[in-house]
């Protein structure tokens, strides 16, 4: 029997949903669930079956609501709010990030929010707590938002380590608590934050990292796509060293990791100026050697494609091949059934894609 | 709905998220400010340019909450 793969697609004004039955080959696109909701992020959680959707859906009037599926869409549950204690001063905008725990604590989550904050789920999402040692954290005065607001926007729980999760945030950087979230530190060096005056520009903390990602079974080595270039880390975060060279511009905001081979990496590069792909030649560029040397991909991609591939609009699927998938802020969804070689598009005239996640269900 | 003496709009929001909290979090967020694009009238009259949350109700106040025509 064929495999189903889903892919999720959250946009500024809702949910798509979209399964091929026929190996990745044909697509049907349902939706929009969730209408007139901005849906940031969303989560497949292969740990439950069904598997669990997560998806917080947040509204310009009534706020957020974070919402399960256990049916792949057919039905929604809303579930208790994520809540900031009454005793802080922050009130939930939305959820940018959730982050499934390992698979041997299927009811571990967490959730990356904006304001900057981490909640944890010890019950399989049905509640979340306030990591307070990220918020009360003295740095977090001097977080300031990015163009689309001071959120936790990258969350990687160690597959083995439990006491350890690395976040990332724009403005702020990357930060790691080994301790469970009592204790967090900032983890920068190396990466310049371009945008500082000349003889600043490698503080401790305060880069615009626009996101972070490691393969599950190589977590000391990390990349980076941040506001100026790319970056490697390959002792778990402490120190980074750029990786941008070979790419037609270094900046872009989506960086993902190949599901089964470590050391590939994808990204989509867009120029400083125009937020666009450079002379509006869609491609998204795969390094096979850990970020040493790039190739474009382009087979199946447009050209005169002027949008830009947010943060969490680029994903993987579990599959071998690989399936890789963007969408962009124009509302066109690309797929790629063999690692990124080829393209076909699945969806277009969406509202602006904000974010992409895929499995195999 | 009865109150208690002396109370106000922000006293009607707090029996509408007793009795129904997915209501109540859409028209406040957890530190109880006003949604924004929520509009809430106390007599005809929108709070804001009153009291806010803390506008008192008099006997048989007619409080309406409207969503704003907002966004694109």
């Amino acid at each position: 029997m064929t495999e189903t793969t889903l892919l999720a697609i959250g946009t500024k004004k809702g949910l798509w949903l979209a399964t091929s039955k026929d190996g990745r080959r044909s697509w049907d696109v349902s939706g929009p669930h969730h209408p007139m909701h901005a849906v940031y992020a969303v989560a497949i959680d292969t740990r439950h079956p069904g598997p669990r959707l997560f998806v917080d859906t947040s509204s310009e009037w009534f706020g957020p609501s974070l919402h399960t599926s256990d049916d792949l869409g057919a039905s929604w549950q809303e579930q208790q709010a994520i809540k900031f204690p009454e005793d802080t001063d922050g009130a939930l905008t939305r959820v940018w990030q959730f982050a499934p725990g390992p698979p041997d604590d299927p009811d571990l989550v967490y959730a990356g929010t904006e304001p900057s904050a981490v909640f944890k789920s010890t019950d399989g999402g049905k509640s979340f707590e306030l990591l307070r040692g990220l918020w009360d954290h003295p740095h977090r005065e001097n977080w300031f938002p990015g163009f689309g607001g001071q959120a936790v926007h990258t969350l990687l729980p160690h597959p083995t380590d439990k006491q350890r999760v690395m976040v990332a945030m724009s403005t702020g950087g990357v930060y790691v608590t080994e301790d469970g979230g009592e204790t967090w530190n900032p983890s920068n060096k190396g990466i310049r934050a371009d945008f500082m005056p000349e003889d600043e520009q490698f503080p401790e903390y305060g880069q615009c990292v626009h996101k972070v990602a490691w393969h599950p079974a190589k977590p000391d080595r990390l990349f980076a796509q941040n506001h100026g270039t790319v970056y490697r880390s390959e002792d778990s975060g402490a120190s980074w060293q750029s990786i941008g060279d070979g790419l037609p511009t270094e900046f872009g905001f989506p960086i993902v990791v190949h599901p089964h081979r470590p050391e590939v990496i994808y990204c989509f590069p867009v120029s400083t100026e125009l937020r666009c792909p450079p002379n509006g030649e869609c491609a998204v560029y795969r390094s096979s050697d850990a970020g040493n040397t790039w190739e474009a991909l382009r087979t199946g991609l447009p050209d005169d494609f002027w949008a830009a591939v947010m943060r969490d609009a680029m994903c993987t699927d579990g599959a071998s091949p690989a399936g890789v998938y963007f969408g962009a802020r124009n509302g066109a969804v690309y797929a790629s059934a063999d690692d990124g070689d080829s393209w076909q598009q699945i969806a277009a005239h969406l509202p602006d894609v904000l974010c992409v996640r895929a499995a195999v269900v | 709905m009865r109150l208690a003496e002396a109370a106000t709009l922000g006293d009607v929001l707090d029996e509408i998220e007793g009795q129904y909290p997915e209501l109540g979090k859409r028209l406040r967020d957890e530190q109880a400010v006003l949604r924004r694009y929520v509009n809430f009238y106390v007599d005809g009259e929108e709070c804001r340019r009153l009291g806010g949350a803390q506008t008192p109700l008099v006997e048989g106040a007619e409080v309406q909450i409207i969503p704003s025509v907002a966004g694109g």
